[in-house]
């Protein structure tokens, strides 16, 4: 078998792991998953360096991300070329482009270090926008937010017209298939998504990309594959080109990078991928890969002036992302109502890398993305929308998952206390408030052991004077939780009776609305 | 159970699942009843129990952490997650309700078995056996709350189960019926069983010190004739285990 | 009377003996036969006083 082959074989089995992993991270009813979800991006350097720099957190939990790098230095980029999952499809999107390779680029390929030196300069300063266009955790936000809601639909709609329509063996067949996917592949419950066409395109789009060059996004915008060039230029796993090689440039075509493999001696290190292509391809059987000394010649030459550029205008972009009036004190929006456990607001932006992993667990869909209601730097964090889906009471899952730590993954008794915001009854909307009408649904569903909704007893009338005693609804403050499962179910349909807001959640000194809030329950 | 469940008998046993809590909580039906009826209904010659109810919380963790799924795993009965399809419009032609979308294994199964907790309840005073159908009903439900005693008995008048064995191992006394609190739980070690769901939730009742008469859904299911409220009318046999 | 009329007539007049009057009389009759209309047990053993319920009215 050659070195190509095998190299896809275990390509394959990387993504159909990063899959695994992927369908994995959803509840089975227990507060544990019971595989690490998140490993792609625990590995993930680029994810390691920026949030740190960023939130100037370590918090040592970067450690796996160091293994990669360590393994980079040594063995060069075989993450891109062996193991990346957005690689491996855009391997597979590159199989639509039929007609042959675009020669290699000029200078397209420094495209990515720039890109990279760029998010680094932002994150020097206190704004972390990796996440964005990290590979692992865009094909993860992705997957979470766009492609995997919509196959679930198409497959629920699929098989759901097939059982309408009762035919004879088709139906039994058809209904046997959906229920064998639904205990593997399909989510327990349709996941819904509020970005899910903005982020769905962009995704096809970057794969699309593959038509104008195989592999666009790794050759020239990847920072991960940035990173990770910079870090293999000593790396000792390398290609070596023997005498035998008359510079017939068979290889330069199915190089899958703009490593330019031509020459014997001029070609990039930091480009090669190590898909071993051009071994394959070469008629003289000259290339070779194996344990090298000394350095490559072929260097980098970033341009000084370029790279400076660069860093500058990452740091340049901080200002500007924070004079919005979101980042002023106490000017949070009432809508933004972070996850359980989530930072402080700032620290929170400086370490959520957008992932999706909190969205993708949620139990009851109820974490969704942002677009700008927490400003441009906060694009796809996760924002609770109870209308959707509530926090649900006994559920630490998003802190489980949170590759950084933006989402804090707390003690349970702990979590049942963190408030997220409050709850409010609007008095024009509620049933027995505004309409004589009975209801005591928020009471009944509040979650709390002492319910935080309590209720009080009153006579009303009706306008014909007839006098009716019912209950009407009051927040406690001091019990509420702010979990939204009263607004989730306020059967005043469309804007609730009763939402919760995030004044007064724990995570924000500020945002405290009243002037001994209650204390958080000392761990345990 | 052979009066009540025949050979071949596919039986569904309808426990309050609907909140994500552990059993000593007692805001679900205890693990124990619903296990222990389901090994009875195999004795008796069942074809199959399936055990279901339309959780409000998160079904996987309901049925999880309430321990029923693990005593269904035990007894060799099938856990039922709802499917949206099937639920289909019942005319019921009551006072509060006209039609609801009902789940239909409810009226497709042989033999159904109402396995309610008792536990308190803001609305409704308590919630027991007739409250326990809210459990079957698709839609919104929620809406029901406006008229909920009347709603709750025009379910009656067209679910009419084999048995009805309301659990009292542990009754929750304040803060229902989602609870949640050690201290709101009171251990009574007490099954109540009857054909009539009428005659149990009003004996269910005098477990709180209670009259059935203090529940609105008791009176007027037993105003319309659909069992009997007064218990003094009813030959109640006490037993000491 | 002809036998086909004949036949037609006992089907029918069966068929009405087993409407719903009928079949709630015979019910209560046999439910009569039965026992308690309620069980209450009480025991620290929860499978045991389900069995027990179940065994009081009637099997």
């Amino acid at each position: 078998m050659t070195l190509a082959r095998t190299r896809r074989i275990v390509q394959g089995l990387f993504l159909a792991l990063f899959l695994f992993l992927f369908i994995q991270t959803e509840s089975k009813g227990t507060d544990e998953l019971g595989w690490p979800v998140r490993l792609f991006l625990d590995v993930d350097p680029l994810i390691a360096l920026t949030t740190s720099l960023a939130s100037r957190r370590a918090e040592g939990l970067f450690w796996p991300a160091l293994v990669l790098a360590g393994l980079t230095a040594l063995l060069g980029r075989i993450f891109c070329g062996w193991v990346c999952p957005l690689g491996t499809l855009n391997n597979l999107a590159g199989g639509l482009r039929t007609t042959r390779p675009n020669p290699p680029g000029a200078g397209g390929f420094r495209v990515k270090y720039y890109v990279l030196l760029g998010l680094i300069g932002m994150s020097l300063f206190g704004v972390q926008l990796a996440g964005i266009l990290d590979p692992i955790s865009l094909t993860i936000r992705s997957l979470s937010l766009a492609l995997y809601p919509a196959a679930s639909i198409a497959a629920t709609s699929l098989f759901d017209a097939i059982c309408r329509l009762n035919l004879p063996l088709v139906t039994p067949a058809s209904e046997a298939v959906y229920g064998l996917l639904q205990k593997t592949v399909l989510p327990f419950r349709q996941p819904w998504s509020a970005q899910g066409v903005f982020i769905g395109l962009t995704f096809l789009g970057l794969l699309a990309l593959n038509l104008v060059q195989r592999r666009f996004w790794c050759r020239f915008l990847c920072p991960l594959g940035a990173l990770l060039g910079l870090l293999s230029r000593r790396s000792v796993l390398r290609r070596s080109v023997s005498e035998e090689c008359d510079s017939c440039g068979a290889c330069v075509g199915v190089c899958q990078a703009d490593a330019v493999p031509a020459g014997k001696d001029r070609w990039r290190a930091s480009e090669c991928l190590l898909c071993s292509n051009c071994d394959d391809a070469c008629p003289k059987n000259a290339v070779s890969f194996g344990l090298m000394k000394g350095r490559p010649r072929g260097g980098l030459d970033l341009g000084r002036r370029k790279v400076m550029a660069s860093i500058f205008a990452g740091a340049f972009a901080v200002p500007l992302l924070r004079i919005s009036p979101l980042a002023r004190p106490r000017m949070s929006d009432a809508k933004l109502i972070r996850p359980p456990g989530a930072l402080a607001e700032t620290t929170f932006l400086q370490s959520c890398v957008r992932c999706g992993e909190c969205m993708k667990v949620c139990i009851t869909g109820g974490l969704q993305p942002t677009l700008l209601e927490a400003g441009l730097e906060g694009l796809w964090t996760p924002v609770l929308v109870p209308r959707i889906g509530y926090c649900e009471f006994g559920c630490t899952l998003c802190g489980q998952v949170c590759p950084t730590g933006a989402i804090r993954k707390l003690p349970l008794e702990r979590k049942q206390q963190e408030r997220l915001g409050h709850a409010a009854i609007d008095r024009g909307r509620c049933l027995p408030f505004a309409h004589a009408t009975p209801c005591i649904v928020c009471e009944e569903i509040c979650p709390t052991p002492k319910k935080a909704i309590w209720l009080e007893q009153v006579a009303v009338k009706d306008r014909n004077g007839r006098p009716i005693r019912l209950q009407q609804p009051h927040v406690d403050l001091a019990a509420c939780i702010g979990c939204g499962a009263c607004e989730k179910h306020c059967p005043v349909v469309g804007q609730p009776a009763i939402y919760v807001t995030s004044a007064g959640e724990s995570r924000e000194e500020e945002h405290q609305i009243l002037l001994q809030p209650p204390p958080a329950a000392p761990a345990k | 159970m052979k009066r009540f469940v025949a050979a071949g008998d596919v039986v569904v046993l309808k426990p309050n699942i609907g909140w994500d809590r552990a059993p000593q909580y007692a805001a679900t039906t205890n693990p124990d009843v619903v296990g222990a009826l389901a090994k009875l209904c195999y004795e008796a010659g069942a074809k199959k129990v399936r055990i279901l109810d339309n959780p409000v919380n998160d079904a996987r963790r309901c049925y999880r952490q309430s321990g029923i799924a693990d005593a269904a795993a035990t007894a060799g009965a099938e856990m039922v997650y709802m499917d949206g399809r099937k639920y289909r419009d019942v005319r019921l032609d009551g006072k509060a309700l006209k039609s609801w979308p009902l789940y239909g294994e409810i009226f497709e199964a042989d033999k159904v078995i109402n396995v309610p907790v008792a536990k308190t309840h803001g609305l409704s005073g308590l919630t027991l056996g007739m409250k326990n159908w809210m459990g079957i009903m698709g839609g919104a439900r929620f809406r029901v709350h406006q008229r909920l005693d009347e709603s709750l008995v025009d379910l009656v008048r067209v679910i009419r189960p084999a048995l009805t064995v309301l659990d009292a191992v542990r009754i929750l006394t304040a803060n229902g019926p989602t609870g949640g609190d050690l201290s709101d739980v009171k251990r009574l070690d007490t099954v109540v069983a009857g054909t009539d769901q009428v005659a149990v939730d009003s004996f269910g009742a005098t477990l709180f010190g209670m009259k059935g008469s203090d529940i609105g859904s008791v009176r007027l299911a037993a105003n319309a004739g659909l069992g009997v409220m007064d218990l003094s009318k009813l030959q109640i046999k006490k037993i000491g285990v | 009377m002809k036998r086909r009329d004949f036949l037609k007539w006992t089907a029918l007049s069966s068929a009405g003996l087993a409407l719903p009057c009928g079949l709630a009389a015979l019910g209560r009759m046999a439910h009569a036969a039965r026992g308690p209309d309620l069980v209450v047990v009480r025991g620290t053993s929860t499978p045991q006083i389900v069995r027990a319920a179940l065994d009081a009215l009637g099997g």
